[in-house]
């Protein structure tokens, strides 16, 4: 669950996130569910933010859809040492899972 | 003509005129809606290279829609439905993001998929700035525009083939986007 406050107490960029460790990460990958509920468009009311951070910036996209993404730093214009995140960005609390390969 | 006789001619005009009125409605929502709930573009077919994580993803399929720039845009196909994905042009089939939305896409309710790239760099804020824009529109999308968050354009960007991208962004917030149809009428605007 990924809502405001949630944290892996791990240092994030965000006070509202979970990050992997520190890595040399080749993929983000993030399955949205439905919940707490999805309209016709499964859209839910939870927006979030994935994708990668280092010590100077977070990049990432944006979605607030039921689905799955994959994302690897070279899209966003990263590299070298990083953590894989997913931020809470507003609304309802998101259900997640979310996996970094490196 | 008897009266009963002339009331029924206006009961039955009454009831073609309320049919015809429907039809009427009925087409001209289903034409408003028609171009935002479909892509024509269905690209060209092309390999992705294999061998990679992607492999284990379940991919079956991969069209190019469009190169924009330094970018290539792909429309996919996966065991678990359609998806959409980008990466470097200069590297035709290598994917570097995947979207895979379960559900409608495109609809009159979403028929933009923005695969634009945000930027954060305040631990404190919740400001970000584009990196850069990119996505996937439906037919009846000409343009998109990237809002700041006192509702401004930062950036507009026209969709061309279903596709939109701009690798040159303006610096400073941006906090919506906004799809606008040829006539400049505003049709979608993001949550």
């Amino acid at each position: 669950m990924l809502g405001p406050g949630t944290s892996t107490a791990n240092g994030c960029w965000y006070y509202s996130e979970v990050c992997s460790g520190w890595g040399y990460w080749y993929l983000n990958g993030v399955a949205k569910t439905c919940y707490p509920g999805c309209d016709l468009y499964n859209s839910t009311g939870g927006r979030i933010l994935y994708g990668f951070e280092n010590r100077d910036r977070i990049r990432g996209n944006f979605t607030t859809y039921y689905g799955r993404r994959y994302v690897q730093p070279g899209e966003l214009g990263m590299g070298g040492y990083l953590r894989g995140q997913v931020s809470w960005w507003a609304g309802t609390t998101s259900q997640i899972n979310v996996a970094v390969a490196g | 003509m008897t009266r009963r006789t002339k009331l029924t001619l206006a009961v039955a005009a009454l009831l073609v005129a309320v049919a015809a009125g429907s039809v009427v409605v009925t087409r001209t929502h289903a034409s408003e809606r028609a171009p935002l709930s479909r892509i024509s573009n269905e690209g060209h077919r092309v390999s992705v290279q294999r061998g990679s994580v992607w492999s284990s993803f379940g991919l079956r399929s991969a069209s190019l829609l469009a190169v924009r720039g330094a970018r290539a845009v792909y429309r996919l196909e996966s065991k678990g439905g359609p998806c959409v994905g980008a990466g470097p042009a200069q590297e035709p089939g290598k994917l570097g993001t995947i979207d895979c939305p379960r559900g409608p896409f495109p609809t009159s309710q979403r028929p933009v998929l923005d695969l634009s790239v945000y930027e954060g760099a305040s631990h404190d804020s919740h400001d970000v700035s584009l990196y850069r824009a990119e996505g996937v529109a439906a037919d009846g999308v000409a343009s998109v525009a990237f809002l700041r968050p006192n509702g401004t354009v930062a950036l507009k960007v026209p969709v061309s083939a279903n596709v939109f991208e701009a690798g040159a962004t303006p610096s400073g917030p941006i906090a919506g986007l906004v799809a606008y149809d040829g006539s400049g009428k505003e049709l979608w605007r993001s949550p």
